[in-house]
């Protein structure tokens, strides 16, 4: 058997705070695992939202602190610590400031604090991902199929992404050499329009076998990493 | 290495032993900006090749006649005593020091990642001609005037000019073009241009030369990373706001390898130190502080930076993915409630 995922279940491996990380540590027990050039570009996109939204802004709160702030932090300082946090990033550093720093506290010391908890975040996201790829094999697509993507289109809805996406997928299983066997193919996904809504349609327009909504499976704890 | 010395006398050995390393650094990092000034030139000919290479020329009389002075005071027989890359740094310096005096040679320019570059192929027609030079690969060819005749000028202008000249003879005859190149960044527009060099100057010869430092002293690493995070406060957003970002992302994980020097892979550190520089922010650089050049130059440097900016990040993924498989450890003792506030932000974003 194929198994072929979505962007929205590599998002959620890789991420350890995705309420359905759990449900995703059983891509680690599949065997023939595929995703496609598109579904990298998808992720692409998705990851430096996250990184302009959260990353970036919790690196800027610690550069304005080596600007803006004396070397030595007090406790006085903790509102205006939390004043200066971009509003995103605002309860992560009340918790930080209200219940982990220890005042006073030297201005260096606070800021490797908040860089290195920003490297241990980004690395879980990044050891996933390397690890989740060692599993998975990536098909690229050529062949366009115009009235496949029309019969789709109506309940499909965005090109580019998701209905390419479960071509790429429709493709992998007519390659003759990428699916010497011929074996049926699964597709994985968090997206419940795909996986309900549109399933008999994709089902009954495209050579995919199943189209299965990861959220049902039961959570697997994953490993500490 | 030190055996059989009184502990005065190992400091005092340790302590020259550590001068040499310095000395040899400053002469390793200007002979490799040496060569860096070069591929620079390189760099801009390919661009304007790719654009056709269309005529263009500036036509300042008081250049003409300042590309004329400045060969004769250093080249007075004319015979190829002037680099490429001596010529055209003299012939920057000369025109910011005219600048001061009021006076505008309209010197073609842009800042790069080894300091100004002049295009020759944008200099007054007919002046100078560039003479293979078989001994020296960083230092191009030679410049020589076609003809010894000075271009004319006005008489109020060319004594301005003639006394400039004069001055940066006094200054520089005989100088290594090394020490000009290293001079000329003095006048670099943005602070942080400065710091980096700096940064990079020890980086370059610490990862060169660990064992042997190693080998006397310590690495000193702190000193390193006081020295990145001056330049990265030096670092103007408001003058290169699409590049901020990546620069704190690029600091905060050189800031780790640089804790790890001693046992890092030299090639991965090099990688890394010079990627965000070379790759990104000299890419802006050179937009943003130039002079006198043609404008489909600058559109076309422009359009490309979309393409520079996607092709950096695909760069720095691959080095970030690098760092965090066998560089980064992560921390132990990290507080669980610090991350699930950190997972409570990133949950919202998955909405």
């Amino acid at each position: 058997m194929l198994n072929f995922i979505d962007t929205n279940v590599l998002v959620g491996y890789c991420f350890e705070a995705h309420n359905y990380n759990d449900q995703c540590q059983i891509l680690e027990k599949m065997t023939n695992l595929w995703l496609s050039e598109k579904v990298l570009i998808e992720w692409n996109r998705k990851e430096r939202i996250i990184q302009r939204e959260l990353d970036n802004k919790i690196l800027r709160h610690s550069q304005d602190i080596r600007r803006k702030f004396p070397d030595m932090i007090e406790i006085d300082h903790r509102e205006r610590l939390i004043g200066i946090a971009d509003i995103k990033v605002r309860p992560f550093f009340q918790r930080l400031y209200l219940e982990i720093v220890i005042y006073p506290i030297l201005r260096d010391d606070l800021c490797n604090m908040i860089d290195n908890i920003s490297l241990s975040m980004q690395s879980g996201k990044s050891l996933r991902l390397s690890k989740l790829m060692s599993l998975c094999q990536k098909h690229n697509r050529v062949n366009k199929y115009p009235s496949k993507e029309s019969a789709l289109a109506a309940c499909v809805h965005n090109g580019d992404g998701d209905r390419g996406i479960i071509l790429d997928a429709h493709d992998l299983v007519l390659d003759p050499i990428l699916n010497a066997q011929n074996d049926d193919l699964q597709f994985w996904t968090f997206d419940g329009g795909i996986s309900s809504t549109c399933k008999d349609k994709i089902l009954s327009n495209l050579k995919i076998k199943d189209v299965i909504d990861l959220k049902h499976y039961l959570p697997i704890t994953p490993p500490s990493h | 290495m030190f055996k059989n010395l009184s502990g005065d006398e190992q400091g005092s050995a340790e302590a020259n032993e550590a001068d040499k390393y310095m000395a040899g650094a400053e002469a390793a990092f200007a002979e490799k900006e040496l060569e860096g000034s070069l591929i620079d030139v390189q760099e801009f000919d390919k661009d304007w090749y790719d654009l056709g290479s269309p005529d263009y020329h500036v036509t300042d009389e008081g250049l003409a006649y300042s590309i004329s002075a400045l060969i004769q005071a250093f080249d007075p027989y004319n015979v190829g005593q002037i680099s490429q890359t001596k010529f055209y740094k003299l012939l920057y310096i000369l025109s910011a020091n005219l600048k001061e005096t009021g006076v505008d040679i309209k010197l073609p320019y842009f800042w790069y990642r080894h300091g100004p570059v002049v295009p020759y192929s944008f200099l007054p027609d007919g002046i100078i001609e560039l003479r293979p030079m078989n001994w020296s690969k960083h230092q191009g060819k030679w410049v020589v005037l076609r003809k010894r005749l000075f271009p004319k000028v006005v008489a109020v202008k060319k004594e301005t000019i003639d006394d400039a000249v004069a001055s940066l003879r006094e200054k520089y005859n005989g100088a290594k073009t090394a020490k000009i190149v290293s001079d000329v960044y003095v006048t670099a527009p943005h602070n942080f241009q400065r710091d980096y060099k700096e940064f990079i100057k020890h980086i370059d010869n610490k990862i060169k030369y660990r064992d042997i430092i190693c080998s006397v002293q310590d690495l000193r690493v702190r000193e390193d990373i006081n020295r990145l995070e001056k330049a990265v406060n030096l670092f103007d957003e408001s003058q290169f706001p699409q590049i901020y970002d990546d620069l704190l992302q690029w600091k905060t994980i050189a800031k780790y390898c640089i804790n790890e020097l001693a046992t890092i892979d030299p090639i991965f550190a090099s990688r890394l130190s010079h990627v965000y520089w070379d790759n990104l922010f000299c890419m802006f650089l050179k937009v943003k502080n130039f002079q006198n050049l043609p404008e489909r130059l600058i559109a076309k440097w422009q359009r490309d930076l979309p393409t520079t900016q996607d092709k950096y990040e695909r760069h720095f993924q691959g080095i970030e993915s690098q760092f965090y498989s066998s560089i980064y450890h992560p921390a132990a003792s990290l507080n669980k409630d610090i991350c699930n506030a950190y997972c409570e932000c990133l949950r919202s974003l998955f909405k």
